[in-house]
């Protein structure tokens, strides 16, 4: 249906194209030319010492691939972006099937669940450094006081204990978004299906499997993208935590663009990384939309 | 309802409930707590979950030795300006795309939508180019421009919303008592659309105000660092300043939490409203 507009007399209008002038050349200048400008950039060899750059060819794109480091950098990114959505995903369930019960609280909760969310990712990163810090973490104090682990119990000795650290900490920032979302889902659930479905001896698990699962899963899917944009570029939280540290092991692709371009000066390399990054998501966007029309055609049959 | 649960599930439920609860507030009661300790207490180890100690030094230093008060500064002048400017030309492009006449509607939408996609990270480098070429890197304008071209889009998306709400019907009595296409944005439309856009400029305030990469690339002379950037300057080369990081990291969330507190109802709405589409 399309909406009848406020027209004037005169044929060609120009009034609408003017209002829309000033944010379509920012936009164009500072977000899409960038954009394009990386393919240029990939092709060059700009440092930021030199001043003039010229063509080299595919030389960035032989020399990234052919050594390790970028490899490494997309598998750490993938590890991290899944690790992450994957406990966000069921944090968010869990919380939101916990809202569907009545209980005293229920709305200082739902505030108090914000607060995660809004808090500065900076911030965010700095406070759980020192909750799992080695000699003043509260949560290290807990988890040697528990006797699982040995008394020199480390969160940021080795890689993989550095790289479990900054996903919880992501994962404590991004479930409430999950939560609220799939909440907001679940309170449209017609009430009479599920006490039909109560009524058919659906309980518990079955009844989530059967009738609660299948009705969230749309806004678990835009959640899930939603997070994927925001997880796979993520910088704050690791820079402030790990720096990509130990030797490495949490350098993820983001921080691997700003450190080869601002902390070693190979600005075309950046770039060519950058353009890698962009086609790695435009990639997970057709997958995504692949797989949801193969659903919609399975659903069909 | 309530007295048919099973007493051990009604336990089950408050024992999650708190869990969830203590999980997400006690980093936030954490970094306040910590900030009113002496340096000696911070360093106890295992930590006093409630400590005796209670000193306001870690603030007075953190304005004395450390210039917050300017970094303060920087980011309330960086992210305001950036935020009018924003909202101003989004305004005026939403009303464009919500209530007049253009071409090409459709795909104009379509390219803000995607933009959304392809974060600062991706296009930070270019951005490095564009600002030495314009010659402002290393000053604030290098945050505001970039700023605003990334909160444009979606300022643009969210206001469409709120203007498409305002009804046909004032607008085309407001053209028959001869008011012009201006007159209607400013008289009507914009009135009316007033919370939407408060809170569309609240949503814009947070995200900027904890922008870091950015920050932390293109500034690089201190006075001109902002609160996020200007943390870094308690870690020192082997020990950090955690009591001054921490009554830091109080000034800077509460600016968030407060603005957000407001546009809580707004937030959620928009959330339902992007579940409908």
């Amino acid at each position: 249906m399309e909406a009848t507009y406020v027209r004037s007399k005169k044929k060609y209008d120009v009034i609408p194209y003017l209002l829309l002038l000033p944010a379509i050349i920012i936009v164009s200048i500072f977000v899409l030319y960038p954009l394009t400008n990386n393919l240029l950039m990939s092709f060059q060899n700009a440092k930021l010492i030199k001043t003039t750059s010229h063509y080299i060819g595919f030389s960035n794109y032989i020399q990234i691939f052919s050594n390790p480091t970028i490899w490494q950098s997309i598998l750490r990114s993938f590890i991290w972006t899944i690790s992450n959505i994957f406990l966000m995903s069921i944090l968010g369930i869990i919380t939101s099937l916990l809202f569907m019960a009545n209980f005293y609280g229920k709305n200082l909760l739902k505030a108090v669940i914000l607060i995660p969310w809004v808090l500065p990712q900076v911030v965010t990163g700095f406070v759980w450094s020192v909750m799992l810090s080695d000699h003043m973490g509260i949560l290290t104090a807990i988890i040697r006081g528990s006797g699982i682990v040995s008394q020199d119990f480390s969160w940021f000795q080795t890689g993989t204990l550095s790289m479990v650290a900054a996903i919880l900490t992501n994962v404590w920032r991004g479930f409430p978004f999950f939560a609220l979302m799939l909440f907001a889902r679940l309170s449209t659930l017609p009430s009479e299906q599920l006490d039909a479905a109560k009524i058919d001896g659906a309980k518990g698990v079955s009844l989530f499997y059967y009738i609660i699962f299948p009705y969230m899963k749309p806004v678990l899917f835009i959640c899930i993208v939603l997070a994927f944009l925001w997880t796979f570029n993520a910088y704050d939280i690791i820079k402030v935590m790990t720096n990509g540290g130990p030797a490495e092991a949490t350098l993820t692709l983001p921080l691997l663009i700003q450190r080869e371009a601002f902390e070693y000066y190979n600005l075309s390399k950046a770039s060519t990384m950058s353009l890698i990054t962009f086609i790695l998501i435009v990639i997970m966007f057709l997958i995504y939309r692949c797989l949801l029309y193969f659903f919609k055609q399975k659903e069909v049959e | 309802m309530n007295q048919a649960i099973p007493r051990i599930k009604r336990i089950g439920v408050y024992l999650l409930a708190m869990s969830i609860g203590v999980l997400c507030f006690f980093p936030f009661y954490w970094i306040i707590s910590l900030s009113f300790r002496s340096k000696s207490a911070i360093f106890e180890m295992p930590p006093k979950i409630v400590s005796t100690s209670f000193t306001l030094d870690n603030y007075i230093q953190a304005f004395n030795e450390n210039n917050i008060g300017r970094f303060l500064f920087n980011s309330l002048y960086v992210v305001i300006i950036s935020v009018s400017i924003a909202i101003f030309l989004a305004s005026l492009a939403a009303y464009a795309l919500a209530k007049l006449d253009v071409k090409g509607k459709a795909t104009i939408k379509k390219i803000l939508v995607s933009t959304q996609a392809f974060p600062i990270i991706v296009i930070l480098v270019p951005l490095y180019f564009l600002t030495r070429f314009l010659n402002i890197y290393n000053s604030h304008a290098s945050l505001v421009i970039p700023y605003v071209a990334e909160q444009i889009s979606i300022c643009t998306l969210l206001l469409i919303g709120y203007f498409s709400n305002v009804h046909q019907n004032l607008i085309e009595a407001a053209a028959l008592d001869g008011c012009d296409r201006l007159d209607i944005f400013l008289k009507i439309v914009l009135p009316l659309s007033l919370p939407g856009v408060a809170a569309c400029a609240i949503f814009s305030f947070i995200s900027l105000w904890q922008e870091f990469l950015l920050a932390s690339t293109f500034l690089n002379k201190q006075e001109l660092y902002t609160l996020t950037v200007g943390l870094s300057t308690f870690r020192g080369q082997h020990d950090t300043d955690w009591g001054g990081l921490m009554a830091t990291s109080v000034i800077i969330a509460l600016p968030s939490l407060v603005m957000f507190s407001f546009a809580q109802n707004y937030f959620i709405n928009n959330m339902a409203g992007g579940i409908k589409e």
